[in-house]
């Protein structure tokens, strides 16, 4: 067993942190793309709703219940052909994001889909007797009054994203995840797996406060 | 302007099918306000629903102006929508909207030009008398003042009806009473018609032309309120009359006579219109030489006229009250009272 050299260190652990920053926000930003509307869809196609359809609810509700029941490390390694097909490696930070948005985008749907239902039924009522049109009801009344617990759910799912990024750094994927498996565990560096649990609490805490603070101010004024 | 033929409503559930509201016919005419009261699952709020077609009718029809509101494509029945406001007991606000914007919404939704939206949202809002709450948020403010919010943004597309579905039902009386008077208002002042829902006959009392009662979704009673009011004919009705006019003796009242051992003539008297104002009682008590005792009573308005109704005693010969009461039988409604008979 080496000692560490600390100056390389340090330098090994800003870039990982860069990654892990980097995959966590990508993947936040495409899962979302596909995970809110998804979410809307989730909540219109109910039955009784604005666009109720109950074969697009069906299909969309089982689509996400099974990649939601995958464990994010197995979908990873599942889908390493559809991977390669996309971005061309299945290693690296950006062969990472992949299964990231793939396992967060079902989450956050799921995530929408409860910020949506909370919002009062007498608030849509009360837009379609103004004659809103569904579309108007979508996006001037359900989104804007769910948008506090949407950012508060947000947050939840990007926690999870830092926790799955982790995760992907053990398969080579770059990020905290892998410092803390390289220099820690397969070299018995305890230290080091010690710093990276530490960035890592940090970070969350970070994430937490952050969508707190906007959930709130959201709420009024 | 609005008329109900036959209109129905089934819900069917897990557990069968449901009529909520049966066959209900009325026609309320443009200009007036218009109440519908009964006890909670009566079918009222289904009823209300159909005007703006939030509920369709499984059966019968609902005109609006003229026009059967079935018929009407997606886009029409939106158009047709805007000049309907409607009003909830729930308030049913944008939490995360100022009062402003809530007033605003329904001229955003309309593509009201900003320059013009300004404005009219300030009017209203002074109409409503919440000039000064513009830039508060829903929850910072009280249950009545909510209400003037939703009554404020049910009028911004100057609709020529009004949908209240209990609309003071959350809200103390003297709140009750001042949402109330507003809406007087919007009627005077507008000439808005308003449907109003209800289970408070204070409400039918105040402001009301007609009423319509209901039970488990069928109409028992329909008239003016007035008619309603000094001759209630079903059993419910006449229980709603009472709840605001009393016109049953109250116990202390009856024990007393019992204590005394009276067994005077007792009668009810209703007064209504131009009579109200008539000094009848000491008219007979002199011509007949008669002792009289109000025992109890309450003179109120309705539809802008005097109604009174007092239980009165009288005490002299049998041969005079007799007269007295056929005397008084000539201009006013009349009745005796047994005491020992409750309904
Ligand atoms: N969507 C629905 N599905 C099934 N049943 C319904 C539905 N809406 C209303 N009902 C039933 O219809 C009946 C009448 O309901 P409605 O809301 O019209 O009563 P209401 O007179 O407005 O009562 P309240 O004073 O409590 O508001 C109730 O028994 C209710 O359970
Ligand atoms: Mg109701």
């Amino acid at each position: 067993m080496r000692e560490i050299d600390w100056s390389v260190f340090w330098v090994d652990v800003w870039e990982a942190t860069l990654e892990t920053l980097v995959m966590t926000g990508f993947s936040l930003i495409f899962a979302s793309l596909l995970g809110i509307p998804l979410g809307i869809a989730l909540v219109v196609t109910r039955e009784g709703n604005l666009f109720e359809n109950k074969i697009v609810f069906q299909v969309l509700n089982v689509v996400v219940n099974i990649v939601r029941s995958v464990p994010f490390i197995v979908l990873m390694v599942a889908i390493i052909p559809f991977t390669r097909l996309i971005v061309g490696t299945s290693i690296g930070t950006t062969a990472a994001m992949v299964p990231l948005v793939i396992f967060a985008a079902p989450f956050i749907a799921r995530l929408v889909e409860s910020s949506l239902l909370e919002v009062d039924p007498g608030v849509v009522e009360a837009a379609k007797s103004m004659g809103a049109t569904p579309w108007q009801i979508i996006f001037r009344f359900l989104v804007p009054e769910a948008l506090s617990s949407l950012v508060l759910n947000l947050t939840i799912a990007t926690i999870g994203l830092v926790g799955a990024s982790a995760m992907a750094g053990a398969v080579g994927g770059g990020g905290l995840g892998d410092l803390a498996i390289s220099y820690g565990y397969q070299r018995f560096h305890s230290d080091v797996m010690l710093v990276t649990v530490i960035l890592l609490i940090v970070l969350v805490q970070l994430v937490q406060m952050s969508g707190n603070r906007l959930s709130k101010a959201l709420r009024r004024r | 302007m609005i008329t109900f033929e036959n209109v129905s409503k089934q819900f069917t559930g897990s557990e069968g099918t449901f009529t909520a509201v049966k066959d209900v016919s009325f026609e309320v005419q443009k200009g007036d306000i218009y109440g519908v009261i009964g006890f909670s699952g009566a079918g009222k709020s289904t009823l209300i629903r159909t005007v703006n077609l939030l509920e369709e009718p499984s059966s019968g029809k609902v005109y609006v102006n003229g026009r059967d509101m079935m018929t009407l494509s997606a886009d029409e029945l939106r158009k047709e929508r805007k000049k309907i406001g409607m009003v909830f007991q729930h308030f049913n606000l944008c939490e995360s909207k100022t009062v402003f914007e809530n007033v605003a919404i329904p001229l955003r939704l309309s593509k009201t030009s900003k320059k013009d939206i300004q404005p009219r949202v300030k009017e209203l809002l002074q109409f409503v008398g919440l000039g000064d709450k513009s830039d508060h948020y829903p929850d910072q403010l009280s249950g009545g003042q909510k209400q003037r919010v939703g009554i404020a943004r049910a009028l911004a597309t100057s609709p020529e009806i009004l949908l209240c579905d209990e609309a003071t039902s959350a809200l103390d009386p003297d709140t009750t009473q001042s949402i109330l008077d507003l809406l007087k208002r919007v009627n005077r002042e507008f000439n808005i018609t308003i449907l109003i829902i209800t289970h408070e006959m204070q409400v039918i009392r105040d402001i009301c032309d007609y009423v319509t009662v209901m039970e488990n979704g069928e109409m028992i009673e329909s008239g003016s309120v007035f008619d309603l009011f000094s001759r209630p004919k079903a059993k419910t009705t006449r229980n709603f009359v009472n709840a605001v006019m009393q016109d049953q003796l109250p116990a202390s009242v009856i024990n007393m006579i019992h204590k005394e051992g009276k067994s005077n003539r007792l009668y009810r008297i209703l007064f209504e219109g131009d009579e109200a104002g008539q000094p009848v009682l000491s008219q007979v008590s002199k011509q007949y030489h008669l002792d009289f005792n109000i025992l109890h009573g309450q003179i109120t308005e309705l539809q802008d006229q005097p109604f009174g109704n007092l239980i009165v005693e009288f005490i002299g010969e049998e041969n005079n009250i007799q007269q007295a009461v056929e005397h008084i039988g000539n201009r006013l409604t009349v009745s005796e009272v047994n005491i020992n008979e409750r309904d």
